[in-house]
């Protein structure tokens, strides 16, 4: 393992830990930050492409509500209107992202104390 | 708080050669039962959800089940931690407790259990776990790691997969009656960190969750699942020993880190006096250490876990086991 010190390759050994596995483990975690990276853009994306839409089909002509009961933001239907909407709603994608993702991953190391594991698994 | 970790009893049926707390024979002025119960209270007037039974051997005291009783009654919840060797007479109370999770210490192999905790004592302590499991009771394995015993990391979990408990893996520190010389090596502590880092990968965490516990998890760039929000000393959780006096963390066992006695104040005078578990809460006052200074993780993280910090260098924010610093020293990413 060249990315390692020898003394650690030596002790990775002592524990059945082979060259696959380290290389596993970085592929890993590479992996986990590039589709963290890419699944938060979709989202905050998306979540910009709907509001947008949204808030220019709520000023439509076809929009069955009155400005009244639709809001005074939605209803507006200016292109500031749209774009403020556009980004409150991108802004709420991206922290229930982190938040799902905080949640849905249970971390593997710093459990403050020993049942915390049985915590996060339930 | 949300946390706190009770040395109920400093009696203890071993004699652990790692063990912090020297545990053997019982503190000389331990908390009566009706102290105990004032404990309870005040506990739960602090908000504290999770309280931890610990030892010593926490069963050895008369009066355990009534106290974990009362802090059921109090809405806080229990756990129980033990060797497991004597859990064949206890199993009935402890299952109408309802704890959380019993954690059960097994550190390794039967030979280098037995050469950490005595011998005849292996099998108690997997019978242990397999009757807690048969009581449907969550489980949590606490493996102590030295150089006595790291090696057998794999071995273990050939014994305790699919057992249905959790796993949580740990360092020894030379406090109490461990030996300096045997705690890990930055390399042996980092392997056994790439173990656990693999075991996630291996297994779903519905069939084996490892962790490792709080002396694991300082800003790694390669190991997955690695979060560390600093030390909870003081700032979540805290510890009280047998005779009352409260601490940060019961691996803190310093005099020098008392914060008071349950005796003499309230918990929460205690809990909420301005000079309380200074070394936590007095983070502007926080010198970083030679291992930590110039870290741009260093405010964050405070300086890894205190007990391993300064039982390993004598001073707090100094941790010199940190993924950060020995990626940066030993791996190449």
């Amino acid at each position: 393992m060249r990315w390692m010190s020898s003394k650690l390759t030596d002790v990775c050994r002592d524990l059945q830990l082979a060259e696959s596995d380290m290389r596993e483990i970085r592929e890993m975690e590479e992996r986990s930050r590039l589709r963290t990276i890419v699944a938060g853009a979709v989202v905050v994306a998306g979540s910009f492409v709907a509001g947008y839409l949204i808030s220019g089909y709520a000023s439509s002509e076809s929009y069955p509500f009155s400005a009244a009961t639709a809001g005074p933001i939605i209803a507006a239907g200016s292109w500031k209107r749209r774009w403020q909407l556009g980004i409150v709603l991108a802004l709420l994608a991206f922290l229930s992202f982190f938040l799902g993702a905080a949640l849905r991953d249970p971390p593997s190391f710093g459990a403050g104390t020993y049942y915390e594991a049985y915590s996060r698994k339930t | 708080m949300s946390c706190a970790v009770w040395e109920f009893t400093l009696e203890c049926n071993l004699r652990c050669t790692h063990c912090g707390s020297s545990a053997g024979v019982p503190r000389k002025d331990e908390l009566t039962t009706n102290e105990s119960f004032s404990v309870c209270e005040q506990l739960a007037d602090l908000g504290c959800t999770d309280v931890s039974l610990m030892g010593g051997e926490s069963f050895l005291r008369s009066d355990c089940f009534t106290i974990a009783r009362s802090v059921k009654d109090l809405g806080m919840n229990v756990c129980f931690v033990s060797n497991g060797t004597m859990m064949d007479r206890y199993i009935d109370k402890v299952r109408r407790i309802e704890p959380k999770v019993v954690g059960i210490s097994l550190d390794g192999v039967k030979e280098s259990h037995e050469q950490v905790r005595g011998r005849n004592t292996w099998e108690k302590t997997v019978s242990a776990i397999e009757l807690l499991r048969k009581s449907d009771i969550q489980t949590t394995v606490i493996t102590t790691v030295s150089k006595l015993n790291f090696k057998d990391l794999p071995k273990l979990k050939e014994i305790i997969i699919g057992k249905g408990v959790n796993w949580q893996i740990q360092i020894a520190m030379p406090f109490g009656n461990f030996q300096r010389e045997l705690t890990l090596s930055r390399e042996e502590f980092y392997a056994t960190a790439l173990f656990i880092a693999k075991e996630r990968i291996r297994n779903k965490f519905e069939d084996l969750p490892v962790v490792g516990a709080h002396c694991y998890g300082y800003y790694s760039k390669l190991l997955p699942g690695c979060h560390w929000n600093g030390c909870t000393a003081g700032i979540s959780s805290i510890g009280i020993t047998s005779d009352g006096n409260i601490v940060g963390c019961l691996s803190m066992g310093n005099d020098r880190f008392l914060e008071g006695n349950v005796r003499q104040r309230r918990l929460r005078d205690i809990w909420e006096s301005a000079d309380s578990f200074p070394y936590n809460r007095k983070t502007g006052e926080m010198i970083p250490g030679p291992n930590c200074t110039g870290c741009k993780n260093e405010l964050e993280c405070g300086g890894g876990c205190c007990s391993v910090s300064y039982s390993m260098t004598g001073m707090f924010h100094n941790d010199p086991y940190c993924f950060c610093a020995i990626e940066k020293e030993m791996l190449d990413v």
